[in-house]
């Protein structure tokens, strides 16, 4: 039986490259974290899509839980162990924001499986819909040392050492200030899907 | 709010990670449970380990090296749990099996001791100590350790709590043994095991509350 060349796309494992990229952007490298997420948030939008269908829901909570899950893999990569491969570390972020998303929106999370085998990601889906949320919106809700190092840092793509000098602020200080606003924006969202 | 643009957002200015700042902070936590527990045996009890030098010494190790079994099985729990995609079998069985021997040695000591002197065993000096030491350790170790477990990833929140736990209410028997003879499996069981059990319950309550991210 011959194998197409789509049937061997579809079946390769994204292992090797999502690891590959994890590493170089664990590194600080700009390029492999956006070719990262966009890779991951495509698989993970197949993951939930599947997820929710076979819970009896409709996928339109999807875009948001691709959302907050990229939002906890990024704020949350230093736990990745580098030995490790990288599918199991992020279906298990994936699977606890599932189970949250399903506890927050008070539905029993008692239909999915804990212990899967490790290969979730299957399948990919690039059909990206917006979610509900307005990032502005959420990032304007921050105290206002987090939305400032965010909107200098993360929006206007200033050095941290730019940052600073535009702000009151040391350089340390920004750096905590993005980590703290990300954490804080991750909640933000996570309370937004509450209401 | 399109994803394409959180993810231009996300990895925009990304910074390096070292990787090591759970460990790292892991290491903090139990140092502190460390310090706490030295500085106590010494105000409290002198410099002196004559919970070694006592009639059975046997014994006395044999708890101590129980305890720290415990307090290895847990820090590599709460390693494995706080990091996602990872499993810890291994330490869940060991934990298991320190268990069952502390139950089976406070069995023993029923059938070895006579009744009348149970009440005598699990009263006294030994459930004093044992009230004020284990306390006074524990707690301030369990908070170090969720303030570490804070910078993790736990998925299962209530297992990495009840590691916690489990980690700081042995901390808290070795210090007591280290001081406190131990006089009987039945005394050993029940004044070192069931502080420890009651510690990894909190623990695993607590962080069913706390550590949810």
């Amino acid at each position: 039986m011959r194998i197409t060349t789509d049937e061997r796309t579809r079946t390769a494992s994204p292992e090797p490259e999502l690891r590959t990229l994890m590493l170089a952007c664990l590194a600080g490298s700009d390029s492999a974290t956006q070719a990262l997420l966009t890779r991951l948030s495509i698989l993970l939008r197949s993951y939930f899509k599947g997820r929710l269908t076979r819970l009896g829901r409709t996928f339109a909570d999807a875009e948001d839980l691709v959302q907050e899950t990229l939002i906890s893999i990024y704020t949350h990569r230093h736990t990745y162990d580098r030995t490790q491969p990288l599918t199991p570390w992020a279906y298990a972020i994936a699977h606890y924001r599932l189970v949250d998303y399903l506890r927050r929106t008070r539905r029993s999370a008692a239909a999915l499986p804990l212990d899967e085998v490790p290969e979730p990601f299957a399948d990919s889906d690039t059909n990206a819909t917006d979610s509900g949320l307005d990032l502005h919106a959420l990032i304007s809700q921050l105290n206002p040392k987090m939305r400032q190092a965010i909107e200098l840092v993360k929006l206007q793509g200033l050095s941290v050492s730019e940052a600073a000098d535009r702000t009151a602020m040391s350089e340390s200080a920004i750096k905590v200030s993005v980590h703290r606003g990300l954490k804080a924006l991750a909640k933000l969202v996570q309370q937004r899907r509450r209401a | 709010m399109k994803t394409e643009d959180l993810i231009t957002m996300l990895s925009t200015n990304v910074p390096p990670t070292r990787g090591r700042e759970f460990g790292g902070a892991v290491l903090i936590a139990i140092g502190i449970g460390t310090a706490v527990a030295l500085c106590f045996e010494c105000s409290m009890f002198g410099t002196g380990l004559e919970g070694l030098g006592g009639n059975q010494p046997g014994l006395q190790m044999g708890v101590i090296a129980l305890v720290l079994t415990l307090v290895a099985a847990g820090l590599r729990l709460l390693f494995v749990s706080a990091r996602p995609g990872k499993r810890g079998p291994g330490a869940l069985f060991l934990i298991g099996a320190v268990l069952v021997v502390i139950v089976l040695a406070g069995l023993f000591g029923l059938m070895r001791e006579p009744r009348a002197g149970w009440s005598a065993m699990l009263s006294g000096e030994p459930l004093s100590d044992c009230l004020i030491c284990v306390p006074v350790i524990a707690v301030p170790t369990l908070i170090a350790l969720f303030w570490a477990l804070r910078r993790g990833a736990p998925v299962y929140p209530a297992l990495s709590g009840a590691a916690a736990g489990l980690i700081s209410g042995a901390m808290g028997v070795a210090a007591l043994a280290l001081h406190q003879p131990t006089i009987s499996f039945l005394g050993a069981a029940v004044l070192y095991g069931a502080p420890i059990v009651l510690c990894a319950l909190l623990g695993a309550v607590i962080g069913w509350r706390l550590l949810r991210w």
